[in-house]
């Protein structure tokens, strides 16, 4: 199922650290856009929360 | 007629509220395509094509490396285009999506020079060399450092993005130097052997996974960049009414 290639160990370098670098591309915003949603999330309650109380 | 429809449509476009639902809905597709075009590109890059005559198997390395180079460059184009855009009509949706642009082309050309020193090892010999093309590509991945230090340095976002949108401008005179520095100076770096116009020195049974990893390359730009662009819109309007209405329907 591996192919047997000469090189192998540059050519399976190459494409792990392509790997590491585009999974990378694809993780980092998601989990940054989750953190904010959660942040903002609780932001607007905490600022509910304080208009309850001055009410 | 015609021209009054694009400019509301460019103008539109540039509202954070249009912008953000645009970059909420778009993004899954881009995904998407990306993944089908980079899972057919690297099955027939490893699987497919027979190894090169005189590289061997190592040539296969070209499949990442040279969509990587032309990404980094198209990303940095794509980026003057938007800094101009940014700094004559003040378009603030076109600035951060220069801004966020910068950590995805650093991310390209940090891949373009990382896969060119693993191949470079067997087949010149040495890892680096202080070549036009190396040396000039490894500008281009400190100009895109220098761009996202100097955006983030700024308290106030708009003058921090105004700031660098004037640096990304100047560092375009790099991109031409990249382009043609195999034909100004003698390099290590071998010449264009790809060639959109004109006959090209690769052989045709090569090219397939390389137009697939190319266009995978231009999918993953555009997710990657509406993304971080949400992100950062989101970050920068938080205490803006629109955002707030949002975060109201979303619990």
């Amino acid at each position: 199922m591996i192919p047997d290639f000469n090189y192998a160990p540059f050519v399976w370098s190459s494409y792990a650290i392509a790997a590491a670098i585009i999974g990378w591309q694809v993780v980092q915003p998601w989990l940054a856009h989750r953190a904010l949603r959660r942040e903002l999330r609780e932001d607007h309650l905490a600022e509910q929360l304080e208009q309850a109380n001055d009410a | 007629m015609i021209w009054t429809t694009l400019k509301v449509g460019f103008h539109k476009l540039g509202t954070p509220q249009v912008f953000y639902r645009l970059s909420s809905l778009l993004p899954p597709w881009l995904w998407a395509g990306f993944g089908v075009c980079a899972a057919i590109g690297v099955y027939q890059a490893l699987y497919v094509v027979p190894p090169d005559y005189q590289q061997g198997d190592s040539f296969r390395i070209l499949y990442v490396h040279v969509p990587a180079a032309w990404q980094a460059m198209a990303t940095y184009v794509v980026m003057a285009v938007l800094a101009m855009i940014a700094l004559v009509w003040r378009i603030r949706v076109a600035e951060i999506m220069a801004m966020v642009s910068a950590p995805i082309g650093a991310a390209m050309t940090l891949l373009c020079l990382a896969t060119g020193s693993i191949w470079g090892r067997p087949m010149w010999g040495t890892w680096w060399a202080w070549d036009a093309r190396l040396t000039s590509m490894l500008v281009l991945l400190f100009v895109y450092l220098g761009i996202m230090a100097l955006y983030a340095a700024y308290d106030d976002h708009r003058k921090g993005a105004r700031v660098a949108c004037i640096l990304i401008l100047v560092g375009l005179i790099n991109i031409p130097i990249i382009h043609f520095s195999v034909e100004w100076w003698t390099t290590l770096h071998q010449g264009a052997t790809i060639r959109f116009f004109g006959e090209s020195t690769m052989h045709p049974s090569m090219m397939p996974p390389l137009v697939w990893m190319t266009v995978a390359f231009k999918f993953l730009y555009a997710a990657a960049l509406l993304t971080r662009a949400r992100n950062e819109l989101l970050r920068q309007d938080r205490s803006r009414n629109w955002v707030k209405l949002l975060m109201l329907k979303s619990t």
